[in-house]
């Protein structure tokens, strides 16, 4: 218990060591966005006990499970991959469930977790039809969201022993907590206490699940770089191909990007309409999304020696900006045949906004990206719409501003307008940062290799 | 005997890292382990850390594994990591005091070593109220060394351990090693410092091609003195080889 209370104070106490102004400042800004989404969530109760509104209640309380599921999860993966937090390394002599139980209680001491919390208590307060049985159903979602991340986090990093007693073991607790989740999910809110406790069973089970799966790891997968030996390949190919965890988070980001279009795909075929005229966050998908926040800002974090190379040849700004896109133009073109397949079958009626709203995103972002690399060099692990601490928030804000507005067409055509606007605004702001790159240079060297800690 | 390695193999792929490898090293000795970049020193230390596990072969530390007494084994084993993972957001005082917790040392005695290695280590002591996340190698090199002799270990394994050191706390480093190497302890070291491995090591193992192609002690790898370890080592390696026909183009 000592060395759990230990972990979490000298957790806390690390993140707000430095910047602390800005750290606090963050903070402050997310308990505020999590009271203002509990308003939100807590008037549309407020309707859907009044009147005949749609969404009803408990769909609205089911929404607001998903949410908080789908926020958990997908932080994980996105803007970039999280490496999961090994805190106490395996030489240590710590027993596997000591291990387990300290790790799984200090990764929850985390700022995004108090936000959500206090996001579920903001909507306790204010709502009187979000009971204390909804609350504590919630907490439950949050945790069983965490434990999914965590197991999904040993896939990716840890090799598995996939015939291991213990593997077989987290397989039959998995299957347990599939079980009881098959005909009442967790996510659907319930005010029956005895469902609460069928709910924490299978989170039970599913915690066990995790820790025989973490048991079942063994070593970190190897970080191996395989060179493509093929010389005709172009220089963007073999970055691709040779870069195994630049490859693995844009393959995951790609097939993710797939189901959202294969479920719109199966949505229209079967009910006739399309999931993104429900859920209109889903268009982001429909853009170069995964493409600018997995590779492209990503550059520095993966081929920041490319940028070196280019710098001792002749270290010409035209160079530089050659070497950035590089690793960009075989992602990009692989997510635009995507993109291009799905609106050929698919959705063929939305086809000018999409195309619009693709080149606009590429046009748009790409520039900005390499303002962004100019201006405010970071070693970037996140990406654009990463909000770690290594990222500029300046240009992180930018990007989501400037892609958000490429979808104003859908309020009404004549938004369209708007795409030149931003275009030549972000052309015209490269162009000027490009003549000033003889004295960013240094900075950008002083970022990528000097002051990168 | 302390360390015992038995034919231990693994491969990566296709490609044989290590191929029935049997190592035995004697408590009061100070084994280095040289080689060329890639012939897999740190695949072997990792090995015996229970970090990989190995395809054949068994280690054993104090006549004991880690199959059947894991935390035993871990309890008199301190190690510096090749890649050194320390948790960036605790200070360097954070991450010994919790180290200090994993080896259930007492308050008073964590307290005591802690200030005793890091008096040590570091003349800047502010810098270690600051994350270590804004450490440099070397700083980062020297809390994880602390953090490997901190439960005074009977074995200690250091991969690299002079990397990144300035010459000062490298010269600190040598110093605290002879010393750490009593009759009952054992210290296993990976480097390619020879000029610091030379001042420390009783015994020396040179791994190529999986195998140790040289296991014995430094009087004998020297021929009592007569070669340099740097001049050993390159004849054992590379017996044939005329550097000058490679290098021809820049001389003109």
């Amino acid at each position: 218990m000592d060395l759990i209370i230990f972990s979490c104070r000298a957790r806390l106490s690390g993140f707000f060591r430095h910047k602390k102004l800005q750290r606090v400042s963050l903070m402050a800004l997310g308990i505020l966005m999590a009271f203002f989404y509990s308003w939100v969530f807590s008037f549309l109760l407020q309707k859907a006990h009044g009147d005949n509104f749609i969404p009803g209640v408990e769909q609205t309380l089911e929404y607001a499970n998903l949410f908080l599921l789908a926020i958990i999860i997908l932080k994980g993966f996105f803007p970039a991959y999280v490496p999961k937090a090994e805190i106490i390394q395996r030489i240590f002599p710590v027993g596997p469930l000591q291990k387990f139980k300290t790790e799984f209680l200090v990764e929850l001491v985390s700022p995004f977790y108090f936000i959500l919390l206090n996001f579920l208590l903001f909507l306790f307060l204010m709502s009187p039809a979000y009971t204390l049985v909804h609350f504590l159903q919630s907490v439950l979602v949050l945790l069983t969201a965490h434990v999914t991340l965590r197991s999904l986090q040993v896939f990716v990093e840890r090799k598995i022993r996939w015939t291991h007693s213990h593997f077989i073991s987290a397989a039959v607790m998995a299957g347990a907590f599939i079980a009881l989740q098959v005909r009442v999910p967790m996510f659907k809110p319930s005010e029956d206490w005895l469902m609460l406790i069928v709910h924490m069973a299978a989170l039970g089970f599913f915690v066990c699940s995790n820790y025989f799966l973490e048991k079942a790891a063994t070593e970190p997968r190897r970080k191996v770089v395989t060179y493509s030996d093929n010389s005709r390949r172009s220089l963007g190919w073999r970055l691709f191909k040779n870069h195994k965890l630049a490859k693995q988070m844009l393959i995951f980001g790609l097939a993710f990007k797939v189901i959202i279009l294969a479920i719109d795909a199966l949505s229209l075929s079967k009910a006739g309409e399309h999931i993104f005229e429900k859920s209109v966050s889903l268009w982001l998908f429909v853009g170069p999304l995964v493409i600018y926040s997995y590779v492209f800002n990503n550059i520095w974090g993966f081929y920041r020696n490319l940028w070196l190379t280019v710098e001792r040849a002749n270290g010409k700004a035209k160079d530089f900006v050659k070497a950035s896109l590089v690793p960009l133009r075989v992602p990009l073109l692989l997510d635009a045949v995507i993109t291009a397949a799905y609106v050929a079958v698919f959705n063929h009626e939305q086809a000018l906004f999409i195309v619009a709203m693709y080149m606009g995103a590429v046009l748009v972002l790409t520039p900005l990206g390499l303002i962004s690399s100019f201006v405010s060099p970071k070693a970037v692990k996140g990406g654009v719409f990463s909000f770690s601490a290594k990222a500029s928030y300046l240009f992180n804000f930018l990007a989501i501003i400037l892609f958000g507005m490429l979808f104003l067409p859908l309020i009404h055509p004549l938004l369209y307008l708007v795409y030149p606007l931003l275009i030549g605004g972000v052309l015209f702001a490269l162009v000027a940062v490009m003549r000033e790159y003889p004295k960013y240079k240094y900075k950008l060297f002083e970022t990528l290799y000097k002051a990168e800690a | 005997m302390s360390i015992e390695i038995n034919e231990l193999s693994k491969a990566f792929g296709r490609k044989n890292v290590l191929q029935n490898l049997s190592l035995t090293v004697e408590q009061g000795q100070c084994y280095c382990l040289l080689g060329k970049n890639g012939v897999g020193k740190s695949t072997f230390l990792n090995c015996i850390l229970d970090l990989i596990q190995p395809d054949a072969g068994r280690v054993a530390l104090f006549g004991k594994d880690y199959r059947n007494h894991s935390l035993e084994v871990k309890q008199n084993l301190g190690a510096l990591c090749e890649d050194n993972p320390l948790i960036e957001e605790f200070t360097g005082l954070e991450y010994l005091t919790f180290v200090s917790k994993l080896y259930n040392l007492s308050a008073a005695d964590a307290e005591e070593r802690i200030n005793s290695l890091t008096n040590y280590f570091f003349t800047d002591r502010e810098a270690l109220h600051k994350n270590i996340a804004g450490y440099s190698t070397g700083m980062k090199k020297k809390v994880g060394i602390a953090a490997a002799i901190l439960h005074k270990p009977q074995v200690l394994i250091l991969d690299e351990p002079f990397t990144g050191l300035d010459p000062i706390a490298a010269q600190l480093l040598v110093q605290l090693i002879r010393s750490y190497s009593t009759p009952n302890r054992v210290v296993l070291i990976s480097s390619h410092d020879l000029n610091y491995v030379e001042k420390v090591a009783t015994h020396i193992g040179v791994l190529n091609d999986g195998q140790l192609m040289y296991n014995g002690s430094v009087q004998e790898f020297t021929m009592n003195g007569e070669n340099l370890i740097d001049q050993a080592l390159f004849q054992l390696l590379l017996p044939h080889h005329n550097t000058e026909t490679n290098i021809d183009w820049m001389l003109n």
